[in-house]
């Protein structure tokens, strides 16, 4: 039952007070006042509010009321007498408190049965910064941050439309934390988006400490291990995927953006591919997809064809592999599992340690404690060059969860290789197909528009001109299929 | 750089992804035609018909044709568009279960055939070690991470351009070692033999009858052009039988470890290269067959249970725990008789549609 706010504002003040903590809170603040000939009190959170503001606009106004209002209603007159902020009107305790705790003053009257919470509200927030893990050579230099107002402000900035909706609301019981749900109204897919609010309407928790805490509570299957949405913090790559009809969900407090529904063609696509010209951009998807095939196979395929399959390798490089194994007390896939636990360690230990110190800690890890591996003939060269082309093969991932699931899978792939060969690797990424394309996300197929195949622009692998990507994706709704009416190089009679 | 159909409508729309699912259905059903032809090709044609199994196979393939032709126009005269619903019409819903019935039977044989070749594949021609139930276990343990209605058919349709590369590949390198010559005498091992092999291959071509299950959405032009890839499948391992010199063969057709036979003479890692696509191909083609025969099973009650599947797999590897020569033996004389219930059933149905049509 909730407590409501009553005309008596002792009783008021009393159920505030006790709310709040205040006898152990020392940053919940009231002040006690008289406007209009009453007593009243306005609650307020330091730190979040801006107390000059707050001063100036809310306090000094009322303050100056000393006679009675000749208005019939006491709430619309204080609300005309502070003309400087927004107000929203609370009427009951509850309600009074979660305006107090998102940075509101609230304002409660003698003889007023509604508190009036004043928007005051000053968060401490971090400057826009360029995207830590997302960086490019060529696009904007802009990232989202922990603030909400922020990132949506950075998004509506790149679409200014009233078509891009936001749509706010809170996540998480006892503690809750706004949220936002973008989408572009007539791009996006109706089904996807009543899907994607049922989805957070069941989300039953107290908290949501991250936007990767909300991704595991909603993503379609969360024990695979390949994710099923997007974290983004490039305001301009969730615009574009805003574009093609997918929904955005930004949470406060959070500095990426999470984007559903998702395939694994967006996790391996990034915004350079968009802006340079359609040739470079298909190079370097070749070179990535490339990248990422080595992380994976790399270490599995050398074992199983040195152990299993030596008939393979030219005479040569089987020579040479097996004399320096031959002075090596490890086995082959001891070696290589010992050395791709290192190269995880450095890849952790860099992430972990001061930025000031992480270029020295590379050099020691990748060039000292490799060569004293070779010299101290724990490992013999080739499986260093190995296991050091995967593990740059996993830095070119674009996405960071891919990167990890990459990386796990590749340890897998090893497992594989070593137990039962090429034969055991095939085994495992056929099965491993399978259960990437059984993944949905957000109920729409994972691997699409490869696997089944769905309308699409010529945007997989290879990114053809941008001029030929007329077509919303497969997971947009249907009511704007189209991105372009006609050409869009119109003045060019070659490329219409 | 070609698109797919544009879509405006939500109909549209729904008929655009139905297409997508039933495109990549038909790529599993085609391969498990594929391996189906050539497990039956390589283990049981080959090994009894030496030089003259080529046109042995290609005769073997047209009583499967015949039977295809025959329920296509038992569909058309019951204007019905997948077989399934040709057979409810003509020998009512009770009938039809049991149509369904006998095509999940006749899936679950060619799984198990399947099965048997990838395992034996891994003992005598891989030579890994463990023994036949360990590696059905372990097979079986991966395929049951993997056993899902639509990812089987999603995850074949993607695989099918590395499948269809590396057979191109591993073809190219073993153009030199083809000889002509294998192609003659033209009696082969000599008239007995000749009888056997198409004795045991009659029923090659019995998987082909299940792509009328599927919904004939598609276009007639891709269509065609599937069949020619299916075709071409074929007729490449079938060339390649020609790198084997029969007179250098052991006569053991007794196990399916002759699925290796055209990988044997090839170069080294066109063999590894050989050995790995086979094997993918058999592991799916396991896969669909016990997704399939669950769907047949379950036909007249819509989705299946979810454990369906998997009681299905465990039957398939639980027959593992026989001899594998007896097992094998057994299938050998199973497979001939596949075609045999669906050349029934094709003329029942054209002849009760037929008389229909007369009474009406």
């Amino acid at each position: 039952m909730k407590q409501p706010i009553l005309p008596q504002i002792d009783r008021n003040r009393a159920a505030m007070d006790e709310a709040l903590y205040r006898s152990i809170n020392p940053d919940m603040h009231v002040r006690h006042f008289c406007t209009y000939g009453r007593d009243a009190s306005l609650y307020y959170m330091e730190g979040v509010v801006s107390t000059d503001f707050l001063q100036r606009y809310v306090l000094a106004p009322l303050t100056l009321l000393r006679q009675e209002t000749a208005e019939s209603s006491l709430a619309d007159a204080v609300s005309n007498a502070v003309y400087n902020c927004d107000v929203a009107s609370a009427r009951d305790i509850p309600e009074a408190v979660t305006q107090v705790m998102n940075g509101r003053a609230v304002v409660f009257i003698d003889g007023m049965d509604v508190a009036l919470g004043f928007d005051v509200r000053m968060f401490v927030r971090r400057g826009i910064s360029p995207p830590l893990t997302e960086s490019v050579v060529l696009g904007p230099h802009q990232g989202f941050n922990e603030s909400i107002r922020d990132s949506i402000t950075l998004l509506r900035r790149i679409l200014p439309t009233p078509e891009l909706i936001g749509e706010m609301r809170v996540i998480g019981e006892r503690y809750p934390v706004s949220l936002c749900v973008m989408y572009l109204k007539d791009a996006v897919d109706a089904d996807n988006l009543a899907r994607l609010k049922a989805r957070l309407d069941g989300v039953r928790t107290d908290h949501v400490l991250s936007i990767g805490a909300l991704q595991q509570l909603i993503e379609d299957r969360p024990f695979s291990l390949i994710p099923q949405c997007i974290l983004t913090e490039r305001p301009d790559r969730a615009a574009s995927m805003l574009l093609e009809g997918q929904i955005v969900l930004v949470l406060d407090g959070a500095p990426q953006v999470l984007v559903l529904p998702g395939s694994i063609l967006h996790l391996l696509h990034t915004p350079d591919d968009t802006s340079a010209r359609w040739q470079y951009g298909t190079f370097m998807r070749l070179i990535r997809l490339l990248g990422t095939l080595c992380a994976l196979l790399l270490p599995g395929l050398f074992v199983a064809l040195v152990t299993f399959h030596p008939e393979v390798l030219p005479v040569t490089l089987l020579t040479a592999i097996l004399e320096s194994q031959s002075a090596v007390p490890l086995s082959i896939p001891a070696e290589t599992l010992l050395m791709l636990v290192m190269f995880n360690l450095i890849g952790e230990a860099s992430t972990r340690v001061p930025s000031v110190v992480g270029s020295t800690l590379g050099t020691v890890s990748g060039l000292i404690l490799g060569q004293a591996a070779v010299d101290a003939k724990l490992v013999h060269p080739l499986l260093l060059i190995v296991v050091a082309v995967s593990s740059l093969g996993s830095y070119a991932v674009p996405d960071y969860s891919l990167g990890l699931a990459v990386r796990i899978g590749q340890l897998l792939l090893l497992a594989a290789g070593c137990v039962f060969g090429i034969y055991g690797m095939v085994l495992f990424m056929a099965a491993g197909t399978v259960r990437l394309c059984a993944l949905t996300s957000l109920g729409s197929p994972f691997a699409a528009p490869m696997s089944p195949l769905r309308t699409h622009n010529p945007d997989e692998l290879a990114r053809w001109p941008i001029w030929r990507q007329r077509l919303r994706t497969w997971l947009a709704g249907t009511a704007d299929q189209q991105r372009a009416d006609g050409a869009m190089r119109r003045w060019d009679r070659r490329n219409r | 750089m070609r698109t797919t159909t544009r879509v405006h409508t939500p109909a549209e729309r729904v008929k655009a992804r139905r297409a997508g699912e039933i495109r990549a259905r038909t790529v599993l059903v085609q391969l498990l035609c594929i391996v189906s032809v050539l497990r039956t090709i390589l283990t049981r044609i080959v090994p009894l018909a030496g030089c003259s199994s080529w046109w042995i196979a290609l005769l073997c393939l047209l009583p499967g044709a015949a039977v295809y032709g025959l329920l296509r126009f038992a569909m058309r005269i019951t204007h019905t568009g997948t077989l399934t619903d040709c057979l409810r019409r003509c020998v009512g819903g009770v009938g039809g279960w049991c149509v369904s019935l006998l095509l999940g039977v006749l899936l679950l044989i060619d799984g198990t055939a399947s099965m048997t070749a990838l395992i034996t594949m891994f003992t005598e021609g891989v030579g890994t070690q463990g023994t036949q139930m360990t590696l059905a276990l372990l097979t079986s343990a991966v395929l049951l991470t993997c056993l899902h209605r639509e990812g089987l058919a999603r995850g074949a349709y993607l695989l099918r351009h590395v499948m269809l590369g590396a057979a191109l590949l591993a073809a190219a390198f073993s153009v030199r070692d083809v000889h002509p010559d294998g192609l003659f005498p033209l009696m082969g091992e000599g008239v007995p033999a000749i009888r056997a092999a198409l004795a045991a291959g009659v029923s090659l071509a019995w998987p082909v009858v299940l792509l009328l299950t599927l919904p004939a959405d598609l276009p007639e032009k891709r269509v065609r052009l599937a069949a020619a890839v299916a075709a071409a499948c074929i007729a490449v391992p079938l060339a390649l039988t020609l790198t084997i010199p029969h007179e250098l063969l052991i006569r053991e057709h007794e196990l399916a470890g002759s699925m290796l036979l055209p990988t044997l003479f090839a170069l080294p890692a066109v063999r590894t290269l050989l050995q790995c696509l086979l094997m993918l191909a058999l592991f799916l083609a396991v896969g669909g067959a016990v997704q399939m025969a669950t769907d047949q099973i379950c036909a007249p009650m819509g989705q299946p249970p979810r454990w369906l599947p998997y009681a299905v797999l465990a039957l398939l590897t639980a027959s593992q725990a026989l001899d594998i020569r007896s097992l094998w033996q057994m299938l050998g004389r199973a497979e001939p008789w596949l075609l045999l219930p669906l050349a029934v059933l094709a003329g029942m149905c054209i002849l009760i549609a037929l008389f229909r049509r007369e009474k009406a």
